[in-house]
């Protein structure tokens, strides 16, 4: 008997301990699958928010770049199922990132990051302008030429903001590159310097006809009206015996607006013929040519400047140039808080090195014929001929020779502030919109908000 | 074996029982349910580069470099561009081109000055074939003028004299 009894307690022991031993390894085979679980998990929701935000952030790019003078902006926009891989090709994950307006001045994003089944949502908010009024960064009745040079690894570049607007051709090489729109023959009109009916530059009452010629000779005039030739030659500003749109030219500025009702600044600009500011023939201008705080010199003829005509350092210069010949400007500098205008009649011409120097305020140009940038320099504002646009690095050296034309950092809203001396038409652009400065506060910038739900 | 131990081994069994189902049901309480329990890592937005601000400066007395140094206008306008850059702020005069310049590879400045040559003598040329080519005039001009600016490495001491002579080509009435 004693030996069965101890039979069956070695049997209840035995129970006993192949019970522990099961339960032991249940709890530790539970305890691991369930951290494994846990932590598979985490790192699914870990990396489902980095592909939501990696989406978030290409929808952001997006915009920016449209923000960087685009002139159509719909709403909502959206960026949807792309697959986001790691540096082996393996694919993490999925997103779709979709943004609309939150209210008049704030959009946000919402970005879904899809891996192994899970979703994270993340959202962010930006604060935007709209529409911002500039003069249109570059524009041109005829046609535009962007021309990057490159000779096998020695390239440099044409860098352009846009928008980009011609009523002809936009042509753009490989090494230009534009970040906003590119509008190639749009209904663009040039500026129109005839304040009366054409021909009838003084408003004297008789307008010769010039059968579509675009301009009429003394003679024309006199077949067309021998009693009028009197007026003729009043309406003839610059004595050469055509009527053509020079004269309007002229006429607009030496006199037109020359007038202190006529100008923004409400006083004698010195520009009429034998005016302090109004210069007789050609003239070659350097920083110390022009006295500071000039707002505005009128030069009959061509004219050739190294930096600037008058000093742009100290005070803030606002200050323009008019010629009725060609502008050829080396180099050309000024400050931050400084405004150049440059008003042709004929060419302007412009190069330098973008190594250093360069117009850091912004600058302002209208050609009437055309506008030709050659090697490199920055230039930030508006830039409009009424013939061909060229730019064009020539030489190959990474660098010293890139171009940037930038966009002007002014707001053109209201045209009273606008530069002194820009021609009736002159074309602005109002982009769609503009992402803050994200590193200041409201009202002047916006801070992004990012959020996880 | 007697009763009493064998009744203490079976509560101790029993107890451990207790516990160990104890344990496994808290293993199975703290899991997740759903995917938004799960531990949450703090959003980052991936940061771009500080944008470098330009303040406008309307009073040239208060101009300040970036680094901190303070231009105070002596009321004598600068003669040349030497001292304008030695009177006035970087944010408001630009670059110091002479000191831009002469940091520049010298390769690359006769690189330079060998593709202007090379523009100069082909847009000439040009203008002999075809006086009223426009871009090879305006080409000229500018190549010329930029050769005069590398050669005196864009540092013209006396440049107010050097250049008012070229002035008198024209009259200001």
């Amino acid at each position: 008997m004693r030996s069965l009894s101890k039979k069956g307690f070695v049997i209840i022991i035995v129970v006993a301990f192949l019970t522990v031993l099961f339960l032991a390894v249940a709890v530790v085979v539970n305890l691991g699958c369930g951290e494994i679980l846990a932590t598979k998990i985490d790192n699914d929701l870990s990396s489902a928010f980095y592909v939501a935000g990696a989406g978030a952030e290409r929808m952001y790019a997006i915009l920016k770049v449209a923000s960087n003078g685009s002139l159509t902006m719909t709403w909502p926009q959206s960026d949807t199922l792309h697959n986001v891989q790691s540096q082996d090709g393996t694919i993490i994950g999925t997103y779709n990132a979709s943004a609309n307006t939150v209210s008049t001045n704030v959009f946000g994003i919402v970005s879904y990051g899809t891996v192994n089944g899970r979703t994270v949502r993340v959202t962010v908010k930006y604060g935007f302008d709209s529409p911002v009024t500039t003069g249109l960064p570059l524009g041109s009745v005829g046609p535009m030429t962007l021309h990057g040079t490159r000779w096998g690894p020695f390239r440099s570049w044409v860098r352009a903001d846009g928008p980009l607007e011609s009523a002809s051709d936009i042509t753009i090489n490989e090494t230009a590159r534009v970040t906003g729109d590119v509008m190639p023959n749009q209904p663009l009109a040039a500026p129109n310097f005839w304040l009366y009916t054409k021909f009838d530059t003084k408003d004297l009452g008789y307008a010769y006809s010039d059968g579509g010629a675009g301009s009429i000779t003394r003679a024309q005039a006199l077949s067309q009206n021998a009693d009028m030739i009197g007026t003729f030659d009043e309406n003839d500003m610059d004595d050469n015996g055509i009527l053509d749109d020079k004269d309007a030219f002229i006429y607009y500025y030496t006199e037109y607006l020359n007038n202190p009702a006529n100008n923004s600044l409400g006083q004698d600009l010195g520009i009429n013929n034998g005016g302090t500011n109004y210069y007789s023939a050609s003239q070659s201008f350097n920083p110390w040519s022009v006295p500071a705080g000039t707002p505005v010199v009128f030069v009959n003829g061509d004219v050739d400047i190294l930096f600037s005509d008058t000093a742009w350092w100290g005070a803030a210069s606002d200050h323009a140039i008019i010629a009725t010949g060609n502008i050829n400007i080396v180099q050309p500098t000024n400050g931050s808080n400084d405004r150049l205008t440059l008003i042709s009649y004929g060419d302007v011409n412009t190069g330098g090195v973008r190594a250093f120097g360069g117009v850091r305020g912004d600058l302002v140009v209208y050609a009437n014929s055309g506008f030709n940038a050659y090697y490199g320099g920055r230039t930030n504002g508006a830039i409009i001929a009424k013939e061909s646009v060229y730019v064009d690095t020539v030489l190959p050296i990474p660098g010293l020779l890139n171009r940037d034309l930038k966009k002007g950092s002014r707001d053109w809203s209201d045209p009273s502030t606008w530069p002194l001396g820009l021609p009736p038409g002159y074309i602005t652009a109002s982009p769609a919109f503009t992402i803050k400065d994200e590193t200041r506060s409201a009202p002047l910038g916006y801070t992004p908000r990012w959020q996880r739900d | 074996m007697r009763e009493d131990t064998l009744k203490y081994i079976k509560i101790t069994l029993s107890v451990g029982l207790i516990l160990v189902i104890m344990v496994m049901a808290k293993n199975v309480l703290v899991r997740p349910k759903i995917a938004g329990q799960a531990k949450i890592t703090k959003p980052q937005k991936i940061e771009a580069p500080p944008a470098v601000s330009e303040p406008v400066i309307y009073d040239i007395q208060k101009a300040k470099s970036v680094s901190g140094t303070e231009y105070v206008s002596s009321g004598k306008e600068p003669s040349n561009i030497e001292d304008v850059y030695k009177m006035y702020p970087r944010e408001d005069v630009g670059d110091n081109m002479p000191e831009a310049w002469a940091r520049i590879n010298p390769e690359e400045k006769t690189k330079f000055t060998r593709g202007l040559d090379e523009q100069i003598e082909s847009c000439k040329n040009l203008l002999k074939v075809n006086p009223a080519d426009k871009k090879a005039r305006g080409l000229l001009v500018i190549s010329e003028s930029l050769k005069k600016a590398a050669s005196a490495d864009f540092d013209f001491k006396n440049e107010k004299q050097a250049l008012a002579t070229v002035k008198d080509g024209g009259t200001n009435d």
